[in-house]
């Protein structure tokens, strides 16, 4: 398009100055900006933290903290192990109008666009608000970093065509004013979220999702048509913090919203499972010393010593065999 | 030990091992013979989390991530290594479900080990053989997985050798094996994970189908066990 501009230096007035807007726009988008992306309305969705289509399973003490339903598939194994502080709906007439309502913000993220282009794992980068696909799957290993750039409204939509899946420990970072509530996961299959990972934002995915050991989600992980998995972990439905500025008459100003340039970490804490008894374990059979013993005896030592390269180490949390 | 072993750990007892004993695994022979192991086992440590792939391909789909790290101990995870692929693909066993899994990792941030223990769980003699470069060194016997909540068959790996505490069902020490309970997805707040452990706070004879899935062996054979045997060492559960 500059090339047209060239061609034609008289034409100015308003034609032109569209054309410059128009050009503006498009180096914007050159330069890394991804598209600006729209919120995914979630619907009767909204309140759930987990959402399931065939099952939700639990192992562990797990929080969720928003409400929990599961349909048509309506089993919850490890239930009991489940604080649910929202309402456990179960497959009752809730889940079912929330789980039509998935399908309707699932196939909302999935028409976004135009999208920009994300490498297969995202670790280490750091993403501008907008849309982005992937046409296969989507893994992180380290960090991800979404920033706002001050805009605290400002959406992330990325959009896996396959599966989403994060490595062990790894974190989704927001800045600058990015809020959970706007960052949203449309994951064509399945997604996995390592053990021990801390993860952000709204998984909206078409078959299962499963959430290992001891992860923490600040956002939701809906499965429309497969199960929801998950082991000792701690889920929070993001609540939007209200701007400021629209609420100039309450007394009672949203604190998250004034500090926007740190990151949001989840307020709910980590998960209390671990008992590890590591003052109490009984020390392993451990060699004798080779000095002032006879040489085959040091000799036995010796070799016993060699043979405990097994590296016997204490629990740090429950074991929980099968006995 | 003394209430597990027994005239197993002596090799003369078992003429044929002698001479099988560097054959591949799996193979069973006669009914008195025992099965035949690898003299050793190429292992490889994780430095760093792992991305798994179904395939030697960065296209292929991927399976969950190892993480350099046991859940239970935080030690390092050490995978049997079945294989290699040009690009620097690494075929290696994988730990929990589903039981038996494999999966392609990259070499990068791997360091290469290897192993010459090897554990044979026999669920119909009821008894833990234990071999060295191929050779039985050691037996002992054991509680097995009871016909409702079997002990699964197949092959594994040592995930984590556990030092428990005293009040710990299962102490004084386990074996945490990559095997999940067919029938339990869950036990005990754990993720129906299979373990060879002692028998404190949790009994059991010696000899008898009576465990949940777990291989139950006298305190005296585990403490010689985790002395010897660790991460990555391979485990073998025949019926």
């Amino acid at each position: 398009m500059t090339f047209s501009m060239f061609k034609r230096p008289r034409a100015i007035g308003a034609t032109a100055l569209c054309g410059l807007f128009v050009l503006g726009l498009l180096l914007t988008l050159v330069s890394g900006a991804a598209a600006a992306a729209s919120s995914v309305p979630l619907g009767t969705a909204d309140s759930f933290a987990v959402l399931a289509g065939a099952g939700i399973t639990n192992t562990g003490p797990t929080t969720v903290n928003g409400d929990l339903g599961t349909y048509p598939t309506t089993t919850v194994v490890g239930a009991a192990s489940i604080t649910v502080t929202g309402a456990n709906h179960g497959g009752d007439a809730v889940t079912q109008g929330a789980k039509t309502d998935l399908t309707t913000a699932y196939n909302t993220a999935a028409g976004e666009g135009p999208t920009s282009p994300i490498a297969a794992d995202l670790g280490g980068q750091t993403l501008k608000p907008g849309v982005y696909n992937s046409g296969s799957s989507i893994g992180l290993t380290g960090s991800l970093t979404l920033d706002a750039g001050g805009d605290p409204s400002a959406v992330f939509v990325l959009q896996a065509g396959s599966s989403l899946t994060t490595a062990s420990a790894s974190t989704v970072n927001l800045i600058n004013g990015a809020q959970s509530c706007n960052v949203f996961w449309q994951v064509g299959s399945s997604a996995t979220l390592g053990t021990g990972s801390t993860f952000r934002g709204t998984i909206l995915a078409l078959t299962s999702i499963t959430v290992t050991t001891g992860v923490t989600v600040d956002g939701r992980v809906l499965a429309r048509n497969g199960a929801v998995t998950l082991d000792t972990d701690t889920i929070t439905r993001p609540s939007c913090a209200t701007p400021v500025a629209t609420t100039p008459t309450t007394t009672t100003a949203p604190a998250t919203t004034t500090a926007p340039t740190t990151t949001t970490a989840p307020t709910t804490t980590a998960p209390a499972t671990t008992t590890a008894p590591t003052t109490t374990a009984p020390a392993p059979a451990t060699p004798k010393p080779v000095r002032h013993v006879k040489a085959a005896a040091a000799k036995k030592t010796a070799k016993a010593a060699a043979a405990k390269r097994s590296s016997v180490r204490t629990a740090r949390t429950n074991a929980g065999f099968t006995g | 030990m003394a209430s597990g072993s027994s005239g197993w750990a002596a090799t003369p007892t078992l003429p044929v091992l002698v001479l099988l004993g560097f054959l591949a695994f799996p193979s069973v022979g006669a009914a008195d013979a025992v099965p035949r192991v690898s003299a050793t086992q190429a292992l490889v440590t994780l430095r760093a989390t792992h991305l798994v792939r179904a395939a030697p391909s960065a296209a292929a789909a991927l399976l969950p991530p190892v993480a350099a790290q046991r859940p239970i101990t935080g030690g390092q995870t050490v995978l049997p290594l079945i294989g290699r692929a040009a690009g620097g693909w690494l075929h290696v066993r994988l730990p929990g479900r589903p039981n038996g899994a494999t999966g392609w990792i990259r070499a990068k941030a791997t360091t290469a080990t290897r192993t010459s223990w090897h554990l044979v769980v026999d669920t119909t003699r009821r008894r833990v053989l234990v071999y060295e470069k191929g050779r039985v060194v050691r037996s002992f016997r054991a509680v097995v997985g009871k016909p409702s909540t079997p002990t699964p068959l197949g092959t594994f790996f040592v995930e984590e050798a556990v030092r428990l505490a005293p009040g710990d069902v299962g102490a004084p020490f386990a074996l945490a094996l990559s095997a999940r309970s067919n029938v339990l997805q869950e036990f005990d707040g754990g993720p129906g994970q299979i373990a060879l452990h002692g028998l404190a706070n949790v009994g059991g004879v010696l000899g008898t189908a009576a465990s949940h899935g777990c291989i139950r062996l006298a305190g005296t054979a585990m403490s010689w066990l985790v002395g010897r045997i660790g991460a990555g060492v391979p485990v073998t559960v025949i019926g």
